[in-house]
Protein backbone atom coordinates (compact mmCIF):
# COMPACT_ATOMS: atom_id res chain seq x y z
CA UNK A 1 0.00 0.00 0.00
CA UNK A 2 1.50 3.27 -1.07
CA UNK A 3 0.33 6.85 -0.89
CA UNK A 4 0.16 6.85 -4.66
CA UNK A 5 -2.27 3.96 -4.63
CA UNK A 6 -4.40 5.60 -1.96
CA UNK A 7 -4.49 8.78 -4.02
CA UNK A 8 -5.52 6.94 -7.17
CA UNK A 9 -8.21 5.06 -5.27
CA UNK A 10 -9.59 8.20 -3.67
CA UNK A 11 -9.71 10.20 -6.88
CA UNK A 12 -11.16 7.40 -8.99
CA UNK A 13 -13.87 6.56 -6.49
CA UNK A 14 -14.81 10.20 -6.12
CA UNK A 15 -15.00 10.76 -9.87
CA UNK A 16 -17.22 7.70 -10.30
CA UNK A 17 -19.59 9.09 -7.71
CA UNK A 18 -19.55 12.63 -9.04
CA UNK A 19 -20.05 11.58 -12.64
CA UNK A 20 -23.25 9.76 -11.82
CA UNK A 21 -24.54 12.47 -9.55
CA UNK A 22 -24.16 15.28 -12.07
CA UNK A 23 -25.30 13.40 -15.16
CA UNK A 24 -28.97 14.31 -14.98
CA UNK A 25 -28.84 16.89 -12.26
CA UNK A 26 -30.45 19.80 -14.06
CA UNK A 27 -33.18 18.13 -15.95
CA UNK A 28 -36.74 17.38 -15.10
CA UNK A 29 -37.61 13.79 -15.72
CA UNK A 30 -40.96 12.15 -16.13
CA UNK A 31 -42.40 10.18 -13.25
CA UNK A 32 -42.01 6.98 -15.21
CA UNK A 33 -38.32 7.56 -15.89
CA UNK A 34 -37.68 8.37 -12.22
CA UNK A 35 -39.43 5.15 -11.26
CA UNK A 36 -37.34 3.16 -13.75
CA UNK A 37 -34.13 4.73 -12.49
CA UNK A 38 -34.93 3.77 -8.93
CA UNK A 39 -35.69 0.22 -10.07
CA UNK A 40 -32.15 0.06 -11.43
CA UNK A 41 -30.81 1.01 -8.01
CA UNK A 42 -33.04 -1.55 -6.30
CA UNK A 43 -32.04 -4.29 -8.77
CA UNK A 44 -28.36 -3.46 -8.39
CA UNK A 45 -28.42 -3.51 -4.60
CA UNK A 46 -30.47 -6.72 -4.60
CA UNK A 47 -27.90 -8.38 -6.81
CA UNK A 48 -25.21 -7.19 -4.43
CA UNK A 49 -27.04 -8.66 -1.45
CA UNK A 50 -27.61 -11.98 -3.19
CA UNK A 51 -23.99 -12.33 -4.24
CA UNK A 52 -22.69 -11.34 -0.81
CA UNK A 53 -24.83 -14.04 0.75
CA UNK A 54 -23.97 -16.75 -1.73
CA UNK A 55 -20.32 -16.17 -2.51
CA UNK A 56 -17.05 -15.60 -0.72
CA UNK A 57 -14.09 -13.93 -2.40
CA UNK A 58 -15.35 -14.66 -5.85
CA UNK A 59 -16.56 -18.26 -5.56
CA UNK A 60 -19.77 -19.96 -4.49
CA UNK A 61 -20.20 -20.61 -0.81
CA UNK A 62 -23.39 -21.92 0.73
CA UNK A 63 -23.30 -21.73 4.48
CA UNK A 64 -25.11 -20.41 7.51
CA UNK A 65 -25.06 -16.89 6.10
CA UNK A 66 -27.86 -18.05 3.86
CA UNK A 67 -30.00 -18.80 6.90
CA UNK A 68 -29.53 -15.25 8.11
CA UNK A 69 -30.54 -13.92 4.71
CA UNK A 70 -33.63 -16.11 4.60
CA UNK A 71 -34.59 -15.03 8.12
CA UNK A 72 -34.26 -11.41 7.06
CA UNK A 73 -36.26 -12.04 3.88
CA UNK A 74 -39.08 -13.62 5.87
CA UNK A 75 -39.06 -10.66 8.24
CA UNK A 76 -39.25 -8.27 5.32
CA UNK A 77 -42.09 -10.25 3.77
CA UNK A 78 -43.96 -10.11 7.07
CA UNK A 79 -43.40 -6.32 7.06
CA UNK A 80 -41.37 -6.38 10.26
CA UNK A 81 -39.81 -3.09 11.35
CA UNK A 82 -36.34 -2.18 10.16
CA UNK A 83 -34.53 -3.06 13.36
CA UNK A 84 -36.28 -6.39 13.72
CA UNK A 85 -35.19 -7.40 10.21
CA UNK A 86 -31.63 -6.44 11.08
CA UNK A 87 -31.56 -8.31 14.37
CA UNK A 88 -33.23 -11.40 12.96
CA UNK A 89 -30.84 -11.60 10.04
CA UNK A 90 -27.60 -11.04 11.88
CA UNK A 91 -28.80 -12.85 14.99
CA UNK A 92 -29.88 -15.96 13.12
CA UNK A 93 -26.47 -16.30 11.49
CA UNK A 94 -24.65 -15.77 14.77
CA UNK A 95 -26.94 -18.10 16.72
CA UNK A 96 -26.73 -20.92 14.20
CA UNK A 97 -22.97 -20.61 14.19
CA UNK A 98 -22.94 -21.11 17.95
CA UNK A 99 -24.68 -24.45 17.52
CA UNK A 100 -23.47 -25.60 14.13
CA UNK A 101 -20.53 -23.36 13.24
CA UNK B 1 -43.01 4.67 -2.99
CA UNK B 2 -43.90 4.84 0.65
CA UNK B 3 -42.52 7.80 2.56
CA UNK B 4 -41.39 5.48 5.28
CA UNK B 5 -38.77 7.72 6.77
CA UNK B 6 -41.18 10.35 8.00
CA UNK B 7 -41.49 8.99 11.51
CA UNK B 8 -38.90 10.34 13.90
CA UNK B 9 -38.49 7.02 15.71
CA UNK B 10 -38.09 5.15 12.44
CA UNK B 11 -35.48 7.61 11.28
CA UNK B 12 -33.59 7.41 14.55
CA UNK B 13 -33.59 3.60 14.53
CA UNK B 14 -32.19 3.56 11.01
CA UNK B 15 -29.48 6.09 11.76
CA UNK B 16 -28.37 4.29 14.92
CA UNK B 17 -28.30 0.92 13.15
CA UNK B 18 -26.35 2.39 10.24
CA UNK B 19 -23.92 4.01 12.69
CA UNK B 20 -23.34 0.87 14.73
CA UNK B 21 -22.80 -1.41 11.76
CA UNK B 22 -20.52 0.98 9.94
CA UNK B 23 -18.57 1.55 13.12
CA UNK B 24 -18.03 -2.20 13.49
CA UNK B 25 -17.08 -2.73 9.85
CA UNK B 26 -14.80 0.30 10.03
CA UNK B 27 -13.10 -1.24 13.05
CA UNK B 28 -12.72 -4.47 11.10
CA UNK B 29 -11.06 -2.58 8.30
CA UNK B 30 -8.73 -0.73 10.67
CA UNK B 31 -7.81 -4.01 12.27
CA UNK B 32 -7.28 -5.78 8.95
CA UNK B 33 -5.17 -2.94 7.59
CA UNK B 34 -3.06 -2.94 10.72
CA UNK B 35 -2.51 -6.69 10.35
CA UNK B 36 -1.42 -6.04 6.79
CA UNK B 37 1.21 -3.60 8.06
CA UNK B 38 -0.52 -0.52 6.75
CA UNK B 39 0.41 2.38 8.99
CA UNK B 40 -2.34 3.92 11.13
CA UNK B 41 -2.01 7.20 9.27
CA UNK B 42 -2.40 5.57 5.89
CA UNK B 43 -5.30 3.45 7.12
CA UNK B 44 -7.13 6.47 8.44
CA UNK B 45 -6.48 8.50 5.31
CA UNK B 46 -7.77 5.60 3.24
CA UNK B 47 -11.05 5.50 5.09
CA UNK B 48 -11.35 9.27 5.01
CA UNK B 49 -10.66 9.75 1.31
CA UNK B 50 -12.03 6.57 -0.23
CA UNK B 51 -14.96 5.91 2.10
CA UNK B 52 -16.00 2.74 0.32
CA UNK B 53 -15.76 -0.30 2.59
CA UNK B 54 -16.05 -3.10 0.08
CA UNK B 55 -13.35 -1.68 -2.16
CA UNK B 56 -11.06 -0.90 0.77
CA UNK B 57 -11.21 -4.54 1.82
CA UNK B 58 -10.76 -5.65 -1.77
CA UNK B 59 -7.58 -3.61 -2.12
CA UNK B 60 -6.16 -5.14 1.05
CA UNK B 61 -7.08 -8.58 -0.21
CA UNK B 62 -5.41 -8.17 -3.58
CA UNK B 63 -2.21 -6.76 -2.09
CA UNK B 64 -2.05 -9.48 0.57
CA UNK B 65 -2.47 -12.12 -2.13
CA UNK B 66 0.55 -10.69 -3.87
CA UNK B 67 -1.26 -8.72 -6.51
CA UNK B 68 0.18 -5.53 -7.94
CA UNK B 69 -1.07 -2.08 -6.93
CA UNK B 70 -2.54 -1.74 -10.41
CA UNK B 71 -4.55 -4.91 -9.91
CA UNK B 72 -5.72 -3.67 -6.52
CA UNK B 73 -6.83 -0.39 -8.08
CA UNK B 74 -8.63 -2.25 -10.85
CA UNK B 75 -10.45 -4.41 -8.33
CA UNK B 76 -11.53 -1.29 -6.46
CA UNK B 77 -12.80 0.30 -9.65
CA UNK B 78 -14.86 -2.78 -10.44
CA UNK B 79 -16.34 -2.81 -6.99
CA UNK B 80 -17.06 0.93 -6.98
CA UNK B 81 -18.35 1.47 -10.48
CA UNK B 82 -21.80 0.73 -9.14
CA UNK B 83 -21.63 4.20 -7.55
CA UNK B 84 -21.75 5.60 -11.04
CA UNK B 85 -25.08 3.86 -11.59
CA UNK B 86 -26.40 4.75 -8.16
CA UNK B 87 -25.40 8.36 -8.76
CA UNK B 88 -27.33 8.47 -12.00
CA UNK B 89 -30.42 7.04 -10.36
CA UNK B 90 -30.52 9.55 -7.51
CA UNK B 91 -28.86 12.49 -9.25
CA UNK B 92 -32.04 13.74 -10.84
CA UNK B 93 -34.13 13.41 -7.69
CA UNK B 94 -31.73 15.20 -5.38
CA UNK B 95 -32.36 18.91 -5.43
CA UNK B 96 -28.91 20.31 -4.88
CA UNK B 97 -26.87 23.14 -6.30
CA UNK B 98 -23.55 22.49 -8.00
CA UNK B 99 -21.37 23.19 -4.97
CA UNK B 100 -23.45 21.04 -2.66
CA UNK B 101 -23.46 18.27 -5.22
CA UNK B 102 -19.67 18.32 -5.46
CA UNK B 103 -19.41 17.80 -1.70
CA UNK B 104 -22.31 15.36 -1.57
CA UNK B 105 -20.64 13.06 -4.09
CA UNK B 106 -18.17 11.89 -1.47
CA UNK B 107 -21.04 10.59 0.65
CA UNK B 108 -22.69 8.52 -2.04
CA UNK B 109 -22.82 4.97 -0.76
CA UNK B 110 -25.35 2.15 -0.92
CA UNK B 111 -27.36 3.15 2.17
CA UNK B 112 -27.56 6.86 1.32
CA UNK B 113 -28.59 6.10 -2.25
CA UNK B 114 -31.26 3.68 -1.03
CA UNK B 115 -32.57 6.09 1.57
CA UNK B 116 -32.91 8.82 -1.04
CA UNK B 117 -34.94 6.44 -3.16
CA UNK B 118 -37.20 5.47 -0.28
CA UNK B 119 -38.26 9.03 0.46
CA UNK B 120 -40.73 10.81 -1.75
CA UNK B 121 -40.39 14.50 -0.89
CA UNK B 122 -37.32 16.27 -2.33
CA UNK B 123 -36.56 18.21 0.84
CA UNK B 124 -36.74 15.02 2.91
CA UNK B 125 -34.56 13.20 0.38
CA UNK B 126 -31.88 15.82 0.74
CA UNK B 127 -32.03 15.93 4.49
CA UNK B 128 -31.99 12.14 4.77
CA UNK B 129 -29.01 11.92 2.44
CA UNK B 130 -26.94 14.26 4.58
CA UNK B 131 -28.08 12.82 7.90
CA UNK B 132 -27.23 9.29 6.89
CA UNK B 133 -24.12 10.27 4.94
CA UNK B 134 -22.51 12.20 7.76
CA UNK B 135 -23.57 9.69 10.42
CA UNK B 136 -22.09 6.80 8.47
CA UNK B 137 -18.94 8.73 7.65
CA UNK B 138 -18.30 9.61 11.30
CA UNK B 139 -19.01 6.05 12.42
CA UNK B 140 -16.79 4.65 9.69
CA UNK B 141 -13.95 6.97 10.70
CA UNK B 142 -14.33 6.30 14.40
CA UNK B 143 -14.37 2.59 13.71
CA UNK B 144 -11.30 2.82 11.53
CA UNK B 145 -9.37 4.76 14.16
CA UNK B 146 -10.26 2.32 16.91
CA UNK B 147 -9.61 -0.65 14.68
CA UNK B 148 -6.20 0.47 13.54
CA UNK B 149 -5.02 1.15 17.09
CA UNK B 150 -7.07 -1.49 18.85
CA UNK B 151 -5.32 -4.44 17.29
CA UNK B 152 -7.21 -7.67 16.97
CA UNK B 153 -10.13 -7.05 19.25
CA UNK B 154 -12.63 -8.28 16.67
CA UNK B 155 -10.55 -11.01 15.13
CA UNK B 156 -13.54 -13.20 14.44
CA UNK B 157 -16.30 -11.24 12.70
CA UNK B 158 -18.14 -14.40 11.74
CA UNK B 159 -18.89 -15.18 15.35
CA UNK B 160 -21.29 -12.29 15.56
CA UNK B 161 -22.70 -12.71 12.10
CA UNK B 162 -20.94 -9.48 11.16
CA UNK B 163 -19.98 -10.71 7.74
CA UNK B 164 -23.67 -10.62 6.92
CA UNK B 165 -24.26 -7.31 8.66
CA UNK B 166 -23.93 -5.12 5.58
CA UNK B 167 -26.04 -7.22 3.18
CA UNK B 168 -28.75 -7.60 5.80
CA UNK B 169 -28.64 -3.91 6.57
CA UNK B 170 -29.16 -3.17 2.88
CA UNK B 171 -31.97 -5.72 2.75
CA UNK B 172 -33.65 -4.11 5.75
CA UNK B 173 -33.42 -0.73 4.02
CA UNK B 174 -34.86 -2.19 0.83
CA UNK B 175 -37.62 -3.82 2.82
CA UNK B 176 -38.91 -0.43 3.82
CA UNK B 177 -39.48 0.54 0.21
CA UNK B 178 -40.82 -2.76 -1.11
CA UNK B 179 -44.36 -1.52 -1.05
CA UNK B 180 -43.84 0.74 -4.01
CA UNK B 181 -44.77 -0.18 -7.56
CA UNK B 182 -42.54 -2.74 -9.15
CA UNK B 183 -39.85 -2.66 -6.48
CA UNK B 184 -40.38 -6.24 -5.37
CA UNK B 185 -40.06 -7.46 -8.93
CA UNK B 186 -37.04 -5.24 -9.56
CA UNK B 187 -35.36 -6.63 -6.45
CA UNK B 188 -36.09 -10.27 -7.26
CA UNK B 189 -35.04 -9.84 -10.87
CA UNK B 190 -31.88 -8.03 -9.87
CA UNK B 191 -30.91 -10.81 -7.48
CA UNK B 192 -31.74 -13.49 -10.06
CA UNK B 193 -29.83 -11.80 -12.88
CA UNK B 194 -26.77 -11.24 -10.68
CA UNK B 195 -26.72 -14.84 -9.49
CA UNK B 196 -27.13 -16.24 -13.00
CA UNK B 197 -24.53 -13.82 -14.34
CA UNK B 198 -22.08 -15.06 -11.72
CA UNK B 199 -22.16 -18.44 -13.45
CA UNK B 200 -20.42 -16.79 -16.36
CA UNK B 201 -18.57 -13.71 -15.17
CA UNK B 202 -16.66 -12.60 -12.04
CA UNK B 203 -18.74 -11.37 -9.13
CA UNK B 204 -17.87 -7.72 -9.65
CA UNK B 205 -19.32 -7.73 -13.14
CA UNK B 206 -22.22 -9.91 -12.07
CA UNK B 207 -23.22 -7.26 -9.56
CA UNK B 208 -23.32 -4.61 -12.26
CA UNK B 209 -25.35 -6.83 -14.57
CA UNK B 210 -27.83 -7.28 -11.75
CA UNK B 211 -29.16 -3.78 -12.35
CA UNK B 212 -30.44 -5.01 -15.70
CA UNK B 213 -33.03 -6.90 -13.68
CA UNK B 214 -34.90 -3.60 -13.63
CA UNK B 215 -35.67 -4.16 -17.29
CA UNK B 216 -38.17 -6.85 -16.35
CA UNK B 217 -40.69 -4.70 -14.48
CA UNK B 218 -40.04 -1.97 -17.07
CA UNK B 219 -40.88 -4.35 -19.88
CA UNK B 220 -43.96 -5.63 -18.08
CA UNK B 221 -45.21 -2.15 -17.40
CA UNK B 222 -44.76 -0.97 -20.94
CA UNK B 223 -46.21 -4.00 -22.68
CA UNK B 224 -48.89 -5.23 -20.31
CA UNK B 225 -50.04 -2.05 -18.63
CA UNK B 226 -50.14 0.05 -21.75
CA UNK B 227 -52.62 -1.97 -23.83
CA UNK B 228 -55.01 -1.90 -20.88
CA UNK B 229 -55.17 1.88 -20.91
CA UNK B 230 -56.14 2.02 -24.58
Amino acid sequence: MTWTLVAYLAVTTYLLRLAGLITFSGREMSEAVMRYLSWFAVALISGLIALQALTIDGSWSFDLRLAGLIAALVAVYLRAPFFVVLLLGVGTTALLRVFFG
Amino acid sequence: MVASGSSIVGNWTRLVSLAVINFLIGALFGSAASSADVSPTMTIVMSATIFAGASQFAVLGVLLAGGSPYLAWLAAVFVNVRYLILGVTIGSTLKMGATERIVAAHFLIDPTALLVQLETKPSVKRRTFWQAGITIYLSWMLGTVIGTFGGTAISDPERFGLDMAVPILLLALLGQGFRGRGNGLAATSGAAVAVVAFLFVPSNIAVLLGCLGALIPMFLERTIAKPKSQ
